[in-house]
């Protein structure tokens, strides 16, 4: 699975950094490290929202504290 | 033969001093590059205006041509005469080095000029000519790629007199030390920290008389390409793109999350984007094939903007400073790379206005890439480079 996180300009503001580190921690911990794959991304035109994440080309918004509830959701809920 | 010169210097004060007595002017004509270094008599505010006053009279009449007699007899008319001593007084050197490797060394009353070539130290012959009752050495040679030239003022060779040293930090020794961290570093800069750093420590960080070293090194001519923004009509990408990766000597720097996205689009080659932040304000960075370096826009050129003005006022350069430019946070990246490794700049920018920038709920205002690129041509102007800026 192929998780990219915009980490452009508007995003970074809007805390890519805490959300990249959340990530990867719940990866770690879950033992995910072959099955997800974390990416950087560039500006992907949505910068009116949330961060940009997409798995898998599917763009969704984030904001750090929803983080947790979207790893559940979208992450271990499709694997 | 097309030489360049890449220039640097650091000042110490005489401790308690606000002002340095020690003046450096770098210049640059159509066909030369001149860096002058005059030493004020005395020390604060005195010395400081005979220093600034025979720097900018030495600079301005060369620039315009006079002979080294007309210079000299109008620094004797101009400076103000000391009370205490009834002397009006500036040892100061001239160095001035033309395109075509012709240089011309002036030399009044500093230490002599310390001349690295192939990384052994050069014999300046003496030369000495008696103009207003002054003798000066003068010296014409030719230069080439790899030359390092340090000039000096005497709180260099009074480092630690009478205290770690009896005599101070002679000559010699300097020119050995010198030598030695030629090998060391790769830019004017880092040779001029290291050397004031030396006589820093000598002094016991409380230098006992204004303490300035200047160097010149030859080098070849380093261009560098910074690409920011998207052209405002995204027709003019390709041109824009093949503009920014035309020249094959230039180091190529893409600053910007959509015009990274550009360049990969245009080239058709892979935009790959770490997630390490090596600095948690400043976003990663990313590659792509034949593109040196990639960042972030905005964010990372203010950082940029900001690491250079450190630079140009020249009062806070010591080691902290390099290890601020060693970090590999983009900004860092970009700012070693135009400060250490590039003599002229090429901007290409783009005038595209992202509309989500456009957006009060974000802490820091994104809209304000042109603003922030005329301060950046600033800045790199006064480090006497030259700078270049195509708009799309």
């Amino acid at each position: 699975m192929k998780v990219t996180i915009c980490i452009g300009s508007a995003c970074h503001l809007k805390g890519s950094r805490e959300i990249i580190q959340k990530l990867q921690e719940l990866v770690a911990k879950n033992g995910l490290g072959d099955k997800v794959d974390l990416n950087g991304a560039f500006c992907s035109g949505n910068c009116v929202n949330g961060v940009c994440v997409t798995v898998d080309g599917v763009l969704h918004s984030l904001q750090p504290e929803n983080t947790d509830a979207f790893f559940e959701k979208e992450i271990m809920g499709r694997l | 033969m097309g030489i360049t010169v890449d220039v640097a210097y650091k000042s110490l004060n005489k401790f308690t001093e606000i002002l340095c007595g020690d003046k450096v002017e770098m210049l640059e004509t159509k066909d030369s590059n001149i860096l002058i270094l005059a030493d004020g008599m005395g020390s604060g505010v005195k010395a400081n205006i005979l220093a600034t006053l025979t720097s900018k009279i030495l600079g301005t009449m060369f620039l315009n041509g006079a002979t080294l007699e007309e210079c000299v007899d109008t620094i004797v008319q101009t400076l103000p005469v000391c009370q205490v001593r009834q002397v009006a007084y500036s040892t100061f050197s001239i160095l001035q080095v033309f395109h075509n490797g012709d240089a011309y060394l002036v030399e009044f009353d500093n230490p002599g000029c310390i001349f690295i070539r192939d990384g052994a130290l050069q014999q300046i012959p003496k030369n000495i000519r008696e103009v207003e009752g002054k003798k000066i050495n003068e010296f014409r040679f030719k230069v080439k790629r790899g030359d390092a030239l340090v000039l000096m003022s005497d709180g260099t060779i009074h480092a630690g007199v009478g205290e770690l040293l009896n005599f101070g930090w002679l000559w010699e020794d300097i020119a050995k030390y010198a030598v030695k961290e030629y090998y060391r570093t790769i830019s004017a800069a880092r040779l001029a920290g290291a050397l004031s750093r030396a006589c820093d420590e000598l002094y016991q960080f409380k230098p006992g008389d204004d303490t300035t070293v200047a160097v010149m090194r030859i080098i070849d001519s380093k261009p560098v390409h910074l690409m920011t923004g998207p052209a405002s009509d995204p027709g003019d990408d390709t041109a824009m793109v093949r503009a920014f990766m035309a020249d094959d000597t230039a180091k190529k720097i893409v600053s910007g999350g959509t015009s990274s996205t550009v360049v990969s689009r245009v080239l058709n080659r892979k935009l790959d984007v770490s997630l390490d932040y090596v600095d948690p304000d400043i976003p990663p960075i990313a590659f792509i094939e034949g593109v040196d370096l990639v960042t972030e826009g905005v964010l990372t050129l203010n950082r940029v903007l900001q690491l250079i003005r450190r630079y140009v006022k020249n009062e806070t350069i010591n080691e902290d400073f390099f290890l601020e430019l060693d970090k590999k946070n983009g900004a860092s990246m970009i700012a070693k790379m135009l400060i250490e490794d590039c003599t002229e700049v090429h901007m290409f920018v783009g005038k595209a206005i992202n509309s989500a920038y456009q957006n009060p709920n974000l802490p820091f205002d994104l809209g304000i890439r042109q603003n922030l690129v005329d301060q950046l041509k600033h800045a790199i102007e006064e480090m006497g480079k030259k700078v270049i800026v195509t708009y799309y």
